[in-house]
């Protein structure tokens, strides 16, 4: 079967810092994997270089077996960290704009999230809690029949009770053969949710696992694998 | 790309309406205060002529939002979609604000008479529109030109580096138009002339044959937008920095 | 229906001993329906994955059957249920029977410290 993703020997320099570096791993479909690391080590420039807001200074992503680009962009749902609304818009407005440029929008599982979420058609997006800015980001980006999607930090910044609907959210609409790639700092909440592991670190890739077999062979939880990784950090 | 535009509209709405209220009230504060028929004539296209500016300004500033914005970089469309929605906005409001200049025209005439237009005014201002259209495409793709330079260097002045683009392809162009053509021909020379001088002396002498647009100055001008744009499209793909 | 996870064990083992438990002592009945793979992800909150292989283990154990086109059952065989009894059980005699030998109690010693405490709790 064809991997989603594959990421060839990735490395981002921003003048002498790197970002990224010899970044190499593959994803198969089905899978919920989560990105973690730190601040800093990397977990967002990797997404927004699949996602094709950057590119890498050398190597290779592959998205289905094709390069990154509009075709790509079109199969791709990401959510980054910053919002993916304009002050201006209200919630119908922002399901608007996903319907109106992406093909694989589905309108029924946009309406149930919204229910789901709480959130009203006519509310507007200024005048959104971040709890519930983050709902809508996510109905948006999982709004989508898509191949890839990618959640930066989706948990991140939201108190607890959001948190928790966040991640009802993420499991009560998952399709069973998306593939999303999460990164997040935040690892006990969410760990329940991953199939694989990849950490991240300066950069680098240290491990990339499946959970429950950390779990078997080490006795540990992710996040407490996670807090030996990063000790230094 | 029509969704585009629709979503570049959208976002500055207000601002946009508003540009055109105000610019009627404006009209209606001239025609009642003004009394000398030249005097009205010049502030009736001086307002028009501002107005015109800060759509262009919007537009601009729509450009610079198209290339920042997460959402609007994430849209699987082509880069060249992207760079021609705010031009093909701005067109669009010009083409609305030379509509409320012509309704304005005919509240006018329709109020006094036509003895205060010139012989041939249709046709003239008829080309003067095209011109005007073909001139404001041309500077706000200069000025977008020049945005993307000052945005795809990581310098500390790139504010200023993309300024002195402007100016120094603006005056290279010059330069060049000059030495190639007569510069009565220079079709972006003359729609500038028309909003400065006073014609209304000077219209009622001159033959149509010489407001016929030329044909290679405005070759080679169509050159120079292509080139443009397809710089700007460059420079965007490359810059794809976050 | 709450069970308390424990990170560091695998989850899909702590599903499937939580859903044998509840077949053990009754709370799931031989040839009930059990909850669909979504429905009980759902209720979890855990990945769905996680819960289909669950389910495939019970499967392989025989413990759980799926009939096609209408969802998985408690398998109807009581054999099978009393194996699993008896498995849990083992379990659970195996850590005590340690913990009290860590306690330096031995053989007639533990069965007389079990027999002395089912008294007493008959008495309360």
């Amino acid at each position: 079967m064809e991997n989603i993703l594959e990421i060839h020997d990735v490395t981002k320099k921003y003048r002498s810092k790197h970002a990224l570096r010899g970044v190499s791993f593959n994803l198969s479909a089905g899978k919920i994997t989560g990105l973690l690391g730190s601040n800093g080590s990397g977990k967002s420039t990797l997404m927004k270089i699949i996602a094709g807001l950057t590119q890498p200074t050398s190597g290779r992503v592959s998205i289905i077996g094709g390069a990154v680009g509009i075709d790509s962009k079109a199969v791709v749902s990401f959510m980054p960290d910053k919002p993916l609304t304009e002050s201006w818009m209200n919630v119908k407005d922002a399901l608007k704009f996903q319907s109106d440029f992406y093909p694989d929008f589905d309108q029924t599982k946009a309406s149930r999230m919204l229910e789901f979420m709480k959130l009203r058609a006519q509310d507007k997006v200024k005048d959104l809690s971040k709890g519930m800015n983050e709902r809508l980001q996510l109905t948006l980006a999982l709004s989508r029949r898509a191949s890839l999607y990618l959640l930066d930090e989706p948990i991140g910044g939201v108190d607890p009770v959001a948190r928790t609907k966040i991640l009802n959210a993420l499991v009560e609409f998952y399709e069973e053969d998306s593939t999303i790639l999460l990164s997040t700092h935040l690892v006990s909440d969410i760990e329940r949710i991953f199939d694989d592991v990849i950490f991240i670190k300066e950069g680098e890739i240290v491990m990339h696992t499946a959970v429950e077999d950390i779990r078997m062979r080490q006795g540990k939880s992710i996040d407490e694998l996670f807090r030996e990784v990063y000790a230094e950090c | 790309m029509l969704k585009l535009v629709k979503y570049d509209f959208r976002r500055d709405r207000d601002k946009f309406l508003a540009v055109f209220v105000i610019t009627i009230l404006v009209q209606f504060v001239i025609g009642f205060t003004v009394r000398s028929d030249q005097e009205m004539f010049m502030m009736n296209v001086t307002s028009y002529a501002v107005a015109g500016v800060v759509l262009l300004f919007f537009s601009l500033r729509t450009f610079g939002q198209n290339l920042r914005l997460f959402n609007r970089r994430l849209v699987p469309v082509p880069v060249l979609y992207t760079v021609l929605s705010p031009v093909m906005l701005f067109l669009g409001s010009l083409l609305g604000l030379f509509l409320v200049a012509y309704i304005h025209l005919a509240v006018d005439i329709m109020m006094f008479s036509t003895s205060f237009l010139p012989e041939k005014f249709w046709l003239i201002s008829a080309y003067t529109v095209l011109i005007v259209f073909w001139a404001s495409a041309y500077s706000m793709l200069l000025v977008m030109f020049s945005m993307t330079v000052a945005m795809s260097v990581r310098v500390k002045g790139r504010v200023w580096i993309g300024i002195a683009v402007f100016f120094v392809i603006q005056y290279i162009i010059s330069l060049l138009e000059s030495s190639m053509f007569d510069h009565k021909n220079i079709t972006l020379e003359r729609a500038f002339r028309f909003e400065v001088t006073d014609e209304a002396a000077k219209l009622n002498d001159i033959e149509i044959s010489q407001y016929v647009l030329g044909l290679l100055p405005t070759l080679f001008e169509a050159v120079i937008i292509t080139i443009l744009v397809f710089a700007i499209v460059k420079l965007v793909k490359k810059r794809v920095e976050s | 229906m709450t069970i308390e996870f424990d990170n560091n064990l695998p989850i899909y083992i702590q599903i499937m001993n939580y859903i044998k438990g509840e077949i053990v002592t009754g709370k799931l009945k031989p040839g009930d329906k059990i909850l669909s793979v979504r429905e009980l992800a759902n209720e979890l909150q855990i990945n769905p994955n996680t819960v289909q292989r669950t389910f495939q283990e019970l499967e392989r154990e025989e413990i759980v059957e799926t009939r096609r086109g209408m969802g998985r059952y408690v398998t109807s065989n009581e054999g099978t249920i009393l194996t699993i009894k008896k498995e849990m059980a083992k379990d659970v005699l195996d850590r005590f029977i340690r913990g009290m030998q860590d306690l330096g109690f031995q053989g007639e010693d533990i069965l007389a410290a079990v027999a002395e405490s089912i008294r007493n709790k008959d008495g309360e």
